[in-house]
């Protein structure tokens, strides 16, 4: 009767335990979520878009007229979307890593690997390297702003290597080269850093931009109020050619 | 055994009154969610128009000497960097609910709203709409995140295109919640 009379209070205290009725907390991790999100992606003859939680994949051989080649359901909303060596690396909303998927057939076979950065990162691949830092407008882990671009080796696709990190806080733009990472913030303005080296080559403090694109030798930057135009013939010394006014 | 029924019985009625929640027990200070419809067909259309001011610049594709610059949610500039130290616009592609784009050879994959198009680019002097994928891309009638309110979704406005946090609607307002 006793153990009953346990049991009884147990099955009482029940509810406590399990009550949902404390809200959860709302966690905002990102302000607008819409189709397309994760960007359009093009391997050879591949074309990769993520449909909200699904991969897809076209065929791109006759270009006018892709045609859908595979499909596969993931559990979470795909987030961000970029390729490494025939390999898809998907970002999900489940904002604790990255999926890597062997695409090199067209279609998703995984791999099993599982990189250790997500929706909450802003990545730039070169070569075998990856940059990570925080993306902007991204509130996923408010305790663990990263103040730094993190460089891994990402040679041994299994297992990529932290190889370092430069400090630069709120990174608003950012993509590398074999040696070189641009790197801009509204503070420091555009920053030219010497990656074997870890050092500040030469910066422009008053061209802070929010988009960065590498075409040749060519550095295009995007500020507040122009499109500029770099010449990066000498990646560590680019040379301003151009700013074009909105 | 009645004992064991009499604790099955007890159990599952604690689960049953404990998924009951009433109004009032939801954090309805939060920012609610609103879809985002697109149900104009005419949206769902390119076009190839003369240059104008970047308003609102974003993401950037190259394609040899051009640059293709993202105007936010409306299309994507091309400026032509033959002369680097001159760059010149030649045209604004306007792209509707554009968000991505990728370029591959002479031909341009841009998201219209959720349409994938294909835009032949012909040395981007004559560009043209070569094909279209409707509903490329799909959203679910509710937001991709868990505790939080949203406006419910009417398919009648049209299809989803977005969730965005709303300011304009209050918690107490809204009757659906993931």
């Amino acid at each position: 009767m006793k153990k009953i009379y346990i049991r009884y209070l147990f099955l009482l205290s029940a509810p406590l335990l399990m009550s949902t009725s404390t809200p959860v907390s709302v966690r905002y991790v990102a302000p607008y979520k819409t189709v397309a999100q994760a960007g359009i992606i093009i391997d050879g003859n591949n074309l990769f878009i993520a449909d909200n939680a699904d991969l897809v994949s076209y065929d791109i051989s006759q270009p006018a007229t892709p045609a859908e080649k595979d499909r596969q359901h993931l559990s979470a909303g795909i987030d961000s979307l970029y390729m490494y060596h025939q390999n898809l690396v998907v970002c999900r909303d489940n904002f604790y890593g990255t999926d890597v998927f062997d695409v090199s057939s067209g279609a998703f076979n995984s791999s099993g690997i599982y990189w250790p950065w997500g929706s909450c990162n802003k990545v730039a691949l070169y070569g075998d390297k990856a940059f990570v830092t925080d993306k902007p407008g991204y509130s996923c882990t408010g305790e663990n702003p990263d103040n730094s671009v993190r460089i891994y080796n990402i040679n041994t696709t299994a297992t990529p290597e932290l190889a370092g990190s430069i400090y630069m806080e709120n990174v608003s733009g950012m993509v590398a080269t074999e040696n070189t990472l641009y790197v801009s913030n509204e503070k420091d303005g555009l920053v030219v850093v010497d990656i074997p080296g870890n050092t500040v080559k030469t910066s422009f403090p008053a061209r802070a931009c929010y988009q960065l694109q590498i075409a040749g030798t060519r550095l295009y930057a995007r500020t507040k109020s122009t499109l500029d135009c770099y010449d990066i013939s000498n990646p560590q010394k680019p040379v301003l050619i151009s700013q074009f006014p909105n | 055994m009645p004992t064991r029924l009499l604790f099955c019985t007890l159990f599952g009625g604690l689960l049953l009154l404990n998924a009951c929640r009433s109004e009032n027990e939801w954090d309805t200070s939060s920012t609610p969610y609103e879809p985002v419809y697109n149900a104009d067909p005419s949206t769902k259309h390119v076009r190839f128009l003369a240059p104008r001011s970047t308003l609102n610049g974003g993401n950037l594709y190259t394609s040899g000497d051009y640059v293709l610059e993202e105007e936010k949610d409306a299309g994507l500039h091309v400026i032509s960097y033959q002369d680097p130290a001159h760059p010149k616009k030649l045209a604004f592609i306007s792209i509707p609910g554009f968000r991505a784009a990728a370029i591959k050879g002479d031909y341009l994959y841009v998201s219209n709203y959720d349409d994938l198009v294909t835009i032949r680019l012909n040395s981007f002097t004559t560009m043209q709409e070569a094909g279209r994928i409707s509903q490329a891309w799909h959203l679910d009638d509710y937001p991709p995140f868990t505790g939080v309110l949203f406006e419910c979704a009417d398919t009648t406005k049209g299809t989803i295109v977005a969730w965005k946090l709303s300011e304009d609607l209050s918690g107490t307002s809204v009757k659906c919640r993931r």
